[in-house]
């Protein structure tokens, strides 16, 4: 980290964690428009953000205010710190925010996604922004220790088991975890590019499909039912009509 | 009702969004007009009085980003018309003149209002993780961003959420969050931006106050009511000597008379002579 940042990255954690309380924040802000003013400040500290790759540079806080500055002037962040930083949260409207920044400069145009699905071709590879389709492969990444070997058998006979098979099913299950805050990311960005994503996670190929859509399902139940319809019509996920 | 036509409001039902743009109104329309100083529109924000030099002459406002104030990155100032209302921020009251003319009004002191951010939040894909999260500071601050930005907010009016004992009116009083736009030909695109404030370019230091507030914070986040740090001492203090500031510093008797304020229970009160 460059001296510039350093020092900047004091004022900024002063300024944006809430812990310092309402007025060292509001304090440190005045503060760094202070800073801001003097000639040639806001350009190098742009050139800094720019030049950005350690996930450890800043605190939570201090990303999220970083996040907004960048949004806010279109300054790109570095893809692959913008994985790490995905990766390393927990909190869906952090990872939205990250989204949302890495998106925000991508052209695109809404492709319809051929019916019958592609069953050879991976969606998620093959999906227009590099970032989304990082972020989606990543979380539909299973290890070879959590593959069940009942995947190669029909969905029928899947529904057949016995309890122990079930059970043993449960166990072997792959972690959804992250596909689950992904779908939740995209879908809280809402932009054209970020909810055709959901649709092809949704769509997706891969042992926590299930889960996945069972997870989908249930934050469709809270919604209230205009809502509901809107996101099925959007979305149209496997198995869902619109009531 | 005006309307913004942003596309990117799909994932939401008709109604919801409709219930939330019937309580945006323009400024003519809106509680705003009615606060107004002479017909004319002044807000206020109180700083530390480390500041009193930086708005000496006219400066821009800074636009607050922390996560602990209400509603999202903004500008939070207070009508004119409530001059002491927001004085538990600091003893340095910097006023500025402004132009709300083409501002879109979300009146938040409405519990329409209230009710209708309520339904669009419970309708976001991230609702029951707001509801559970340890994170929700965050969660809402970014929440909050999102729905004035995805309505074109320009200005949230809502009740204080915290008081300065004897001079916050909770009931009656407005406090503000104004918006600072990205340069957008298309309005509806424009960006939550930080940094300096444009709406609030021309403030001043004009208000100095003779009192100071507890503000009581509880890991970082505001408790609701500040007391009076002097004022709730020198009112039970039945007599006070007066002393120019200019003349205490070459008065040399200064000492005698502190001495005398000690020794009859008075109190001396150097003030700075408007």
């Amino acid at each position: 980290m460059s001296d510039l940042l350093f020092l900047a990255s004091d004022y900024i954690e002063r300024m944006s964690n809430p812990v310092y309380g309402v007025s060292m924040n509001e304090d440190y802000g005045l503060k760094l428009a202070t800073l801001l003013r003097r000639e040639g400040f806001e350009a190098s500290l742009t050139e800094e953000i720019r030049s950005l790759r350690d996930p450890n540079t800043l605190t939570s806080f201090g990303w999220l205010w970083l996040f907004g500055w960048a949004r806010a002037r279109n300054i790109a962040l570095d893809e692959d710190l913008l994985i790490a930083l995905y990766e390393e949260w927990s909190s869906e409207f952090i990872k939205a925010a990250i989204v949302e920044l890495a998106t925000q400069d991508f052209k695109y145009s809404p492709n319809p996604i051929p019916k019958p699905y592609p069953t050879q071709t991976s969606l998620i590879e093959e999906f227009p922004n590099r970032f989304l389709s990082r972020i989606m492969a990543q979380a539909t990444r299973v290890s070879d220790a959590k593959l069940d070997p009942s995947e190669d058998r029909p969905s029928a006979q899947r529904n057949a088991m016995s309890p122990e098979e079930e059970q043993n099913q449960f166990e072997q299950e792959p972690s959804t975890e992250l596909a689950e805050s992904t779908l939740i990311a995209l879908l809280q960005v809402g932009s054209d590019i970020t909810t055709d994503a959901a649709k092809v996670l949704l769509e997706h190929e891969w042992p926590g499909k299930d889960q996945l859509l069972e997870s989908f399902r249930e934050i469709l139940d809270g919604l209230e039912p205009e809502t509901r319809k809107v996101w099925i019509t959007r979305l149209e996920p496997p198995e869902f009509e619109v009531r | 009702m005006i309307s913004t036509n942003n596309p990117e409001m799909s994932l939401i039902g008709q109604s919801i969004i409709a219930a939330v743009e019937k309580e945006i109104t323009d400024y003519s329309a809106s509680r705003l007009a009615n606060l107004s100083v002479d017909k004319e529109n002044y807000v206020i924000k109180f700083v530390n009085s480390r500041w009193a030099a930086a708005y000496e002459k006219s400066a821009p406002l800074y636009i607050s980003t922390t996560p602990a104030l209400t509603w999202g990155t903004a500008t939070y100032v207070t009508p004119l018309k409530f001059p002491l209302s927001s004085a538990l921020y600091g003893r340095i009251g910097l006023v500025s003149k402004y132009d709300p003319s083409a501002w879109r009004i979300f009146d938040a002191t409405r519990p329409a209002a209230r009710a209708a951010y309520v339904s669009w939040i419970q309708a976001q894909p991230a609702f029951r993780r707001l509801v559970l999260t340890v994170h929700s500071t965050h969660a809402n601050h970014l929440l909050r961003n999102r729905f004035r930005e995805k309505f074109q907010i320009d200005c949230v009016l809502f009740r204080p959420d915290q008081k300065a004992e004897l001079h916050t009116d909770l009931q009656r009083h407005v406090w503000m969050a104004v918006t600072d736009w990205t340069a957008n030909p298309d309005r509806a695109k424009r960006k939550i931006t930080t940094g300096e404030s444009a709406c609030f370019s021309n403030s001043r230091f004009t208000v100095l106050i003779d009192e100071d507030f507890a503000l009581l914070e509880a890991s970082g986040l505001p408790i609701q009511k500040a007391r009076r740090r002097i004022e709730q001492v020198t009112s039970k203090i039945p007599k006070a000597i007066a002393v120019e500031v200019g003349a205490a510093r070459s008065y040399r008797l200064l000492p005698t008379v502190v001495k005398r304020a000690y020794d009859n229970d008075e109190y001396l009160h150097i003030y700075i002579k408007p």
